[in-house]
This record gives C-alpha cells, structure tokens and sequence, in this order.
C-alpha cells in the first residue's frame, strides 16, 4: 500500500490517502480543502472499510482570518462590515444581529419602517440563501439544472439588494439604530416581481425533484441525525426541525417586530437529507409569505434613529447648523461611545441561531465581538450524520448541511 | 408536507424573572449572583462549580436548559479572563448565561463536553484563542490555528501586526517638512 501511497505523491497528488491499514482494512483518506464539493474550504479526513465511512473527521481554520480581532480595532460603525463577511451568503442576518446587540446596550429604539426594512431584507436573504443551498445540492448529487435554477432566481434578488443598498453583497446596509438609506423609488416593482415569479418556481422546483425516485434515493435517510444527538451538539436551524424540534429565533425570541406578522415554521421528524430539502423549500413559502405581509404594511416614517449621537444629521442640515456640523464631525472622527456593558443577541438565520455577543467597555469601539455562527455548529453535527454511511453519500450529507465556511472561520 | 404550528409556540413559556428565580433556587449556593439583563438569565460561577452547575441547568426538570448555545471568553486584562457560556431552554423558552472568572495566569477550567456534547469545538476555539486549559476535553488540539502557531490571538496582548507601530510617511510638524517628508 505504501507503493501507492508513493506512486500518488510522485505523480504530484499529494498525499490523498493518508493512511492505510493491512489488517483491519481500514483506509484513511483525506477530502478537500479543495474539493468542488465542500462548500469552500472545509476539509473532512474520512476513514473507510470499503465503501463505508467508519469516521468522518472536519478540518477547519483554511479561512480564519481573525475577523472577531479586527472588529476590536474599528469603531461600532465600522465593525458592520466587518461582522457582514462573515456569514457571506446571509450578510444581512450577520448585519442585524450585531446591530441589535449594539441598540440593546445604547439603549435605542429603531423606528416602525426601520424595522419592517430590516425584515424584509433579512426575509429576501433567507429566500436567496436557500436558493444557493437548493442550487448546490442539486449540482453535487448530479442535477445540474438545479444548479442554474436556483443562481436565476437569486439573481433577481441580488439585483433588488443591490439596487436597495449599492453592493451585491456585504452590503453593510443594517447599521445600528436602523437602516443606513430608506428604500429607493420604485423599490415595489421588484418586489411584486418576484412574488409573482417565486410561487411558480417553487412549484417547478417541487415537480423536479419532490417526487423524483432519484432524488428520493439519493436524500431519503441519508445523512440521519437524531433529534437527541442534534441539540446535544446545538445544531440548529433547518437541522434540528428537520429532525424534529420546533425551535425558531424568530418564534423563542422575536427581534425587528417579527411577531406582528403570521407564519408557519415548517418541521420534519425523519432527520434525513430529504426532510431538510422539505423544511427548507417550505421555509422559502414562509419567508415569501413575511415579505407579502411586509410589503403590505411598510410604514411610513423614519428609517433610522435619529438621535444625532448615533445617526449622522441629514446632508440639508449640515450647511444651516452649526449643531449637525459638530455632530457629524464627531461621528466621522470618533463615532459613538456605547454604554459599558455586554450582551448577547440572536436571530434566526437560513442555517439557524446566529448569535452576536459584544462588550463593551464604554469606549467607541467594541471591546470583544463574538459570533455564534450557525454553521460552525452544524459542522460538528457531520461525523455522526456520516458515521457507517456510504462514501458516496458524504456529499450529500455535506451539502444538506449548508455550511458556508466564511461563517465557520471568521 | 412539512407539518407546521402557529405563534405563540409554548404554552410552557416562562417569563425571564421567574425563570431566573427557578435558577436561583436550583442552584442554590452553586453559583454566585443571579440576575436577569436584556431578558436573560445571568450567572456568575465559581470555576471549580461549572460542571454541577451545566448538570444542574440541563437535568433539572424545571429548567431543561437541553440546548448547548455556545461557550466563549474575553479578556478583561487585570481582571482576568471571563468565560460566557450560554444555554437555553427550548421548553421553557429561555436564555442562561454563565459567567466564570478566571486568572490571567494558567487559566484551567473543567470542561462541559461531558455535560454539553457540543461545547467541543467551542473550548477549542477557547483555548486556542485565550489560552484557557479545559481539564479532561477529549481532543484539546488547535481548531482554527496551525499547530505550531505561537500566542494567543484574542488576548489584548496579543497585537496584530498590521496594527503595530507603522510610521506617518510625511511630516508631522511644519519643521520637519524642510527636511523629508513625502516627495
């Protein structure tokens, strides 16, 4: 075995199998950290008897970049867009929690259409999350054209994101004490777009793959975790109801105003690949369900506190008073000094509880910024998720777990 | 299809005040201060009771704090280092946040794994990051970082090198410009 071992690495393979043992047949092999299948970075050290995984091993840290260190060195501003990369493919979610967490300890309220704003984006990004993840599992179980319906549809709502805030994404949009700018003009018209469009996709989506024998045999009890294993290891999200437990953020602990509006959180008991694929399609006919309600009843008003200590006065202001001009000059210099204190604050993200604990030591800058993201959970649910599976269903199990490394690392 | 249930959630929600008296009583003189801030639980620990006290928090029927949120420290420089951990009760509703002070000096703590299977990583990141020992962790190796990195990157103490000492390029005094400066 060990000429193998040597053959691979002459070749230039690197060392791909790691290990292999003679008498108990047990082969370990090592997957990633670039793999198309991996969802970035993450790197799984497998041990197999055959076709079996006998233990699966998560490797992380390829996209530490010490994000949680840095925000120290920003003011509360600042650190908005550095908490926005973390989490790249929910930037709103990262965005709100850290800026509710700041309110929380500056004491401020956010106005109505604040609020609703914040909903609607956080809604929209849940829609477009689970597009990526659709998208992806699709493409590593081998149906591509799931691949590129889920990019067309997100697409429409990257353009909405972007036409609100300026950016693609990291849109450093949600900011404490509210949103940074109100909707543009016009922003109805994509809105109602989608809403038409979305209904019909979902169902397009639910005809491919729902009752699809392959589909069916590729995710249906695979990649099995039990509801007892999964809140042992605080998996959360579309893990833990697809296993079961009916624990939403949005439910236990209502932030933004979200209890004004009615919605469903979906669950499933068998815990399987197939279930999350359920739980999640139907928690995209939920989240659209919010943005109608919100679209409905935006209200009108402000869109940020504006408490001139913390909100930047309005451009108008600053040519007649000499007041605003301090105040601006204040803001941009220095920014605000938060209250000492800390505090922890969570939302419900596409992957699950996404949590923000911030101190602060009453400077302007955050003393200490940490992220409970939900995917660096749900990755230690993986070895018992693939324990004794087969080696092909590792990308799926992979894959239904929606890990999105950024998040991981920070 | 999924099956589905209407806000509110629990009938068996508790209110954050009389939640943390259950705390309070439960744990008795395991714990120090007991109070509720933001609508959570918060428990400060002494290090040697963290284990009874996760135990009690999960086991105990009245508080069923059955899910692990996550485990994590901050320097406070003089006054040692602080860990946060946080559990919640999916029955009751509720949020506890236990705090434990540790010295700045060989910070050791027993860890929770046994108690909170998912607290794992959580104490390696800690213990990479802080420097913080949790006595009888199964596998306490480097989670983020290469293993032969040296230092602790979330002490204070630690200084990035992009933050170090980087001189102005140009002049700072009227004087100086004569002399150098930016050309």
């Amino acid at each position: 075995m060990t000429e193998i071992v040597e053959r691979f690495e002459e070749q230039g393979h690197g060392a791909y199998i790691e290990d292999f043992d003679e008498d108990s047949e047990l082969m370990t092999i090592n997957m990633g950290p670039q793999h198309p299948s991996t969802h970035g970075v993450l790197r799984l050290i497998l041990t197999l008897e055959g076709e079996i995984v006998r233990e699966a091993k998560p490797v992380i840290g390829y996209l530490h970049t010490g994000m949680e260190k840095e925000c120290e060195d920003q003011n509360f501003r600042q650190a908005v867009t550095i908490v926005t990369r973390m989490d790249y493919l929910a930037p709103f979610h990262n965005e709100l929690v850290y800026s509710i967490a700041v309110e929380r300890l500056l004491g401020i309220e956010v106005p109505a259409r604040g609020q609703a704003i914040r909903i609607l984006m956080t809604e929209l990004n849940r829609i477009s999350s689970h597009l990526v993840w659709l998208a992806t599992q699709g493409m590593d179980m081998g149906a591509i054209s799931m691949m590129l319906y889920g990019f067309r549809e997100r697409e429409l709502l990257i353009d909405f994101f972007e036409m609100v805030t300026g950016l693609r994404m990291n849109h450093n949009y949600i900011v404490p004490g509210g949103v940074w700018q109100d909707l543009p003009d016009g922003w109805q018209t994509p809105v109602l777009d989608f809403m038409d469009i979305f209904p019909f996709k979902l169902k397009e989506y639910e005809d491919l793959l729902t009752d699809n024998p392959i589909w069916k045999q590729r995710t249906q009890g695979v990649g099995v975790i039990t509801k007892e294993d999964a809140m042992a290891l605080g998996a959360t999200g579309p893990i833990l109801r697809a296993a079961g437990l009916e624990w939403d953020i949005r439910k236990a602990f209502p932030y933004s105003g979200i209890e004004q509006y009615e919605f469903e959180v979906p669950t499933r008991t068998e815990g399987d690949v197939f279930a999350r694929y359920l739980v999640r399609l139907e928690e995209m006919r939920q989240s659209l369900d919010i943005v109608k309600q919100v679209f409905d009843s935006m209200p009108k008003g402000d869109f940020k506190n504006m408490d001139p200590k913390v909100t930047p006065p309005p451009r108008k202001e600053l040519t007649r008073s000499m007041e605003a001009v301090i105040h601006h000059f204040k803001l941009v210099t220095q920014g605000y000094n938060v209250p000492a204190g800390e505090t922890y604050a969570s939302v419900e993200s596409p992957r699950g509880e996404l949590g923000c604990y911030v101190v602060s030591d009453g400077g302007s800058n955050p003393y200490r910024v940490h992220m409970r993201d939900p995917s660096f959970v749900n990755l230690q649910c993986l070895p018992p998720m693939m324990k004794d599976t087969l080696v092909a269903d590792t990308v799926a199990t992979i894959a239904s777990s929606d890990p999105v490394m950024g998040g991981v690392d920070r | 299809m999924a099956t589905t249930k209407r806000f509110p959630r629990s009938s068996e929600r508790v209110e954050p005040e009389a939640f943390s008296e259950r705390v309070r009583s439960k744990l008795g003189n395991a714990a120090g201060e007991v109070q509720v801030r933001f609508n959570q639980v918060i428990v400060s620990a002494e290090p040697g009771r963290i284990v009874d006290i996760m135990s009690t928090l999960k086991g105990d029927p009245e508080l069923r704090c059955d899910y692990f949120t996550f485990l994590s420290a901050v320097d406070l420089q003089e006054e040692g280092l602080e860990v946060i951990a946080a559990v919640s009760s999916t029955r009751f509703e509720n949020t506890v946040i236990v705090k434990v002070a540790l010295p700045s000096e060989d910070p050791s703590l027993a860890s929770v794994t046994g108690v909170y299977a998912g607290a794992n990583w959580h104490e390696r990141e800690c213990a990479e990051m802080f420097g913080i020992t949790f006595e009888g962790h199964p596998n306490l190796v480097k989670l983020y970082l290469p293993e032969d990195f040296e230092g602790h990157p979330l002490l204070k103490s630690f200084k990035l090198a992009s933050r170090t000492y980087k001189p102005w390029p140009g002049a700072t005094e009227p004087d100086e410009a004569a002399g150098g400066g930016r050309s």
